[in-house]
């Protein structure tokens, strides 16, 4: 039997080669994308409509896929219930029947009073139901219940309010933070909206972004032909499938979680590449990663592991902040002072383990991980001290000068020249590691240290200026969040970047001009990741598993290359 | 009988033909030996036979049984074992618990140790492979490990033991004890494939030899029917001379002084005591000596890779203006026109994972033309180097690209020498120039080292093969236990006398001094 089985495998494997199976997989995977798109959107969803005894008041929301809303309201011909119905549902600050905010009223055929009003913009529906935009972004809508304060007793246990939705189609989810109102989402009396004052109802639309994704897995298969016809690009080949299975694995997850992985997919495409500020943000995010991912990569290269990253940013951020508001110099002197400064700071704060492992054979493993705690505690106490505090409340330094603020590319968006200091820093990093002798000598240093110093290399000093060099990347990291983001230092803000380079770095095994793209990646998933939470409720741990199964498959690459059948 | 025939063998990889229609059997009860250059298929007829690689054409016969084996397990089975060049052993085990790992005696979660040592105390007397089961690997010598690894081998119940160059890592007397534990197993029933680059050995223990050249079986002839020179002829496809042509040495003025040299090793021990001797431009002197006895720590030291506790090391030039390099970094002292093959081509002499064009420059790479004074590569001068040196060393990698681990050890050995030469050095370092090299490469070695010497250069050459000592060398100095006992010409050495000498026995105190084992 097993060898049945084994003879199956084997001739699985001769008749279909990998090219074969990876194009057939390619193929299937369009099918299905096409069948996704013919169907369509599945989710008509509606909010359910429930029928009381008496209705006194019938409201009847239409929103808009743009985002603002048609309302009508239908009420007995009752000078007090109409006078109600007009504060409540259409907003008490509006003045009635004038301009824009006019209300038209109606009469019905069955002789009750309809009262309609459009709004262009759903957070304009002030009252009892109010929908409000996200404040980030536009598909998203928060319906709020207000408390009819000023209610009138009397009429409040009489009248019975029913509430219908009509949502546009591309809503795939609705979803309430009280269970009770859930229940009764579709008619309730005025008592019970009253009690449910703090009731959040939440639209999740789906975006049609099948686009992107077949964009994407077509310029994968052109990339994995690309490499199966030139061996060249093999080392493109393993973290191109490492991602392709982190991302088929966190669609599993979703699957199992009850959502739809294109959906969430469709959010994080949309979050990082939906508008101008989306992918703004993405680069944002990504540009420490540059900084910490080289610093990683760097130190690898002389076969240093530093894990010390977070720290050295933070230092770095603390000297910029410093230096940010103690100079008054004109921003030509003073923007390059405080860059120097932060890397000099993080640059010798890192050699701290180059020379603990050099002069006392200290790993630097431990020795980054302890000067990490050393440095969380250092900051956190340097942070309070009145000279560098800001007055106030916060434990955060005071705001650096305009003339060391690094300028953004666009108004009111924090992207700003330290991505360009980012590239250029990576392009020389490959530079130094690939073109001159010292990093000729930091590589042989890496890979045997005993061949390096046959070879009249001091690997002692290689091992303490890499770890400057790499304390001073992260510094950069640090400079960049400073002078463009913060502009101050606190103890929280700063926080991930240094831990996140260790996965960027490793992504790309330690190339430095990888790390760009590698960061790339890492900004993408997390702003798309963030949106995605917002947009459809996937938790934003999602993207933590697709980061993990990324490394995962980076770091145990012989899963990689058994699947791709390449050689060592 | 035979205990094992492979049948029109092939395997290709990728454009090589590793194995071509190869065909190879072993009389039940013997030992036979394979040989062949580096390259030539030997590890992937044996990877094939113990089910690490599938053969793309061929059967294989165990007794008269066809197999198919789909990993080692399946070979283990069939009664096969390996003992592998490179050991497959845990370090922190004891003896006992390496040779049981992974068939392990007792029942469920428990493991019943007493039995397992009881089992493989039983079996090391019946071999006369004498180990301490209860030792663990960190703490005994290579010779002891490879003991553990046949034990293993017997433990699972191999009646056919391959070993892959079993001596190339043995010294001397270790080399004897394992022939004599393979002449035993033979007694025993137990037949041998034996893989060595070693003829001489090869000669003495197999009773028949199968050469592969190229992935083709040369032929398979009963050793007593063969000599040395033939089986070379036959591994390399030539006439190969092991005797070195050389004049007498032409030997000029001093070149270096060393005197009083001290070190302590690794262990914080002495193992240099005052060693003082010359070398002459032009001459040849060689160190012999069983491993161990300070040599490494010499040539660390004269190196610059290891700082000296004592004594001096002087270099003259031309007008016997000295230098003094004692303790000098190996910076400074490639500056002073020194250049050294070290021992350990993979651990010191290589960046393995560099490629051929990179390791020709290493050491080198500092200087114009191979950079400016920027510290900027000029790749265009590392390729022409490698292009010239690639032609010059005949080394044969391909591609200058490749790394240098998947050169075969000659041609290894012939980047390390390319790289040191081209430094112009008036004294160099040898160490084991010829180590796990074969044939036709170490014939080209030492034509280079004589060559060398004609020119002038001031050469120490330290070897654990007398007959290349011998060979090559002008001087011979013994050393044993860090000091040089005695220091002769060598038209006055013969093996004999060396090996007295390197086990402590001098004409002074006959009988005396007894190797210590530095292992115990």
């Amino acid at each position: 039997m097993i060898k049945m089985l084994k003879m199956f495998k084997s001739t699985i494997f001769n008749k279909f080669n990998k090219l074969t199976l990876t194009a057939l997989l390619f193929v299937l995977t369009a099918a299905v994308i096409a069948a996704a798109l013919l169907l369509g959107p599945g989710g008509e969803a509606s909010a359910q409509t429930g029928a009381a005894e008496k209705i006194l008041i019938s409201v009847r929301s239409k929103i808009t896929a743009e985002g603002g809303m048609h309302r009508e309201v239908t009420v007995s011909d009752d000078a007090k219930i109409i006078e109600f119905a007009k504060n409540e549902f259409f907003g008490e600050s509006y003045p009635l029947e004038t301009g824009e905010n006019f209300v038209a009223i109606s009469k019905t055929d069955t002789g009750l009073m309809r009262l309609s009003k459009d709004f262009e913009d759903a957070e304009e529906c002030a009252g009892v139901l109010v929908v409000e935009k996200d404040l980030y972004f536009t598909t998203r809508m928060q319906i709020k219940q207000s408390v009819p304060v000023y209610f009138d007793r009397n009429l409040m246990d009489k009248a019975s309010v029913r509430f219908e939705f009509e949502l546009p189609s591309s809503v795939i989810k609705i979803q309430r933070d009280k269970k009770n109102l859930a229940r009764q989402f579709g008619a309730f009396t005025a008592n019970e909206f009253a009690l449910n004052a703090q009731a959040n109802v939440d639209l999740f639309y789906q975006f049609n972004n099948y686009g992107p994704i077949s964009l994407v897995i077509m310029i994968l298969a052109a990339v994995f032909g690309a490499a199966k016809i030139n061996r060249r690009f093999d080392f493109i080949l393993i973290p191109l499938l490492a991602i392709a299975i982190a991302f088929i694995f966190a669609g599993i997850v979703i699957l199992a979680i009850g959502e739809s992985p294109f959906a969430a997919l469709g959010a994080i495409f949309k979050g990082a590449f939906g508008s101008q500020t989306a992918a703004l943000n993405m680069l944002l995010a990504a540009t420490p990663l540059i900084f910490t991912g080289l610093a990683v990569a760097f130190a690898f290269n002389c076969g240093l592991f530093n894990i010390g990253g977070e720290s050295q940013l933070m230092v770095g951020a603390f000297a910029a902040a410093v230096c940010g508001y103690y100079l008054e110099l004109s921003p030509y002197i003073h923007i390059p002072l405080v860059i120097l400064a932060a890397a000099l700071a993080a640059g010798f704060f890192a050699s701290i383990a180059g020379w603990l492992k050099e002069r006392f054979e200290i790993h630097e493993v431990i020795s980054t991980i302890m000067l990490n705690y050393a440095a969380y505690s250092l900051l956190g106490y340097m942070v309070l001290m009145p000279c560098f505090k800001e007055s106030g409340p916060n434990p955060q330094t005071k705001e650096i000068l305009s003339s060391a603020v690094l300028a953004p590319f666009f108004h009111r968006h924090a992207l700003n020249y330290g991505l360009i200091i980012a590239i250029l820093a990576a392009v020389f990093i490959w530079f130094l590691l690939y073109r001159t002798t010292t990093g000729f000598n930091i590589r042989a240093v890496g890979l045997n240290p005993a061949a390096a110093e046959y070879s009249g290399v001091n690997v002692s000093k290689m091992i303490v200026f890499s770890m400057f060099v790499s304390g001073a990347l992260a510094g950069l990291g640090g400079a960049e969040r400073v002078m463009g983001v913060f502009h101050k230092y606190n103890s929280t803000a700063f926080v991930g970047y240094g831990f996140d380079g260790i996965a960027v770095a490793l992504l790309v095994n330690n190339n430095p001009i990888g790390v760009i793209f590698s960061a790339a990646l890492f900004g993408f998933l997390k702003t798309g990741g963030a949106f995605m939470n917002r947009e459809i409720g996937i938790p934003v741990e999602l993207v933590i598993i697709i980061q993990a199964v990324i490394i995962f498959f980076m770091a145990a690459d012989k899963i990689v290359k058994n699947l791709l059948k390449l050689k060592e | 009988m035979h205990a094992l025939s492979m049948r029109a063998i092939s395997k290709r990889f990728k454009n090589v033909v590793a194995n071509d229609n190869i065909t190879f059997s072993v009389r039940t009860n013997t030992i036979h030996g394979l040989v062949g250059e580096n390259g030539a298929g030997k590890s992937t007829l044996m990877n094939i036979l113990y089910g690490l690689l599938e053969p793309d054409e061929g059967d294989i016969f165990i007794g008269d049984r066809p197999a198919r084996f789909d990993g080692p397990k399946d070979a283990i089975e069939a009664g096969i074992g390996m003992v592998h060049q490179h050991f497959m052993l845990a370090g922190p085990l004891t003896v006992t618990e390496n040779i049981i790992l992974g068939s392990e005696p007792g029942g469920g979660l428990f493991l019943d140790y007493k039995k397992a040592r009881a089992f493989v105390s039983e079996l090391s007397e019946r071999y006369g492979l004498k180990v301490d089961p209860d030792a663990r690997i960190d703490s005994i010598s290579v010779g002891l490990a490879q003991r553990v690894e046949i034990l293993k081998t017997l433990y699972r119940g191999a009646r056919i033991i391959v070993l892959d160059e079993p001596t190339a890592v043995l010294t001397p007397q270790e080399v004897g004890d394992l022939l004599k534990i393979m002449d035993k197993l033979r007694k025993d029933g137990v037949t041998i494939v034996f893989i060595s680059h070693k003829l001489r050995e090869v000669k003495l223990i197999t009773d028949d030899i199968t050469v592969i050249r190229a992935g083709k079986t040369i032929g398979t002839r009963p050793t007593r029917d063969v000599d040395e020179n033939e089986i070379a002829r036959m591994m390399v496809g030539r006439e190969v001379s092991f005797k070195v042509d050389k004049k007498p040495a032409a030997a000029g003025e001093i070149k270096i002084s060393v005197s009083g040299l001290e070190a302590f090793n690794d262990k914080g021990l002495k193992c240099l005591k005052g060693v003082s001797f010359d070398i002459r431009r032009g001459e040849v002197f060689a160190i012999a000596g069983v491993e161990g006895n300070g040599q490494s720590e010499l040539l660390d030291v004269l190196g610059g890779m290891r700082k000296p506790a004592g004594g001096n090391v002087k270099l003259f030039d031309k007008d016997m203006k000295a230098t003094d390099i004692t303790g000098a970094s190996p910076y400074r002292v490639y500056d002073n026109k020194v250049a050294h093959i070290p021992e350990d081509r993979h651990k010191r002499g290589l960046q393995l994972k560099f490629s051929v064009k990179d390791n020709l420059v290493t050491s080198l790479i500092h200087k114009p033309p191979f950079s400016n004074a920027l510290g900027v590569i000029n790749s265009g001068a590392i390729n022409s180097n490698a292009a010239e040196k690639i032609e010059t060393f005949d080394i044969r990698c391909g591609s200058a690209e490749i790394n240098a681990q998947n050169l075969s050890g000659g041609n290894q050995q012939k980047v390390v020498i390319a790289r040191e030469l081209s430094k112009g050095p008036e004294f160099i370092i040898i160490a084991q120039p010829t180590r796990g090299v074969d044939i036709g490469a170490i014939e080209f070695i030492h034509k280079k080292i004589i060559d060398l010497r004609d020119s002038g250069v001031a050469i120490l050459l330290v070897s654990a093969e007398l007959s290349e000592i011998i060979n090559l060398s002008d001087r011979i100095g013994v050393i044993y236990n860090g000091e040089l006992l005695e220091t002769m010409e060598s038209k006055d050495a013969s093996e004999e006398k060396l090996g007295l000498l390197m086990v402590g026995i001098t004409g002074k105190n006959k009988g005396g001094a007894q190797a210590g084992d530095k292992n115990a």
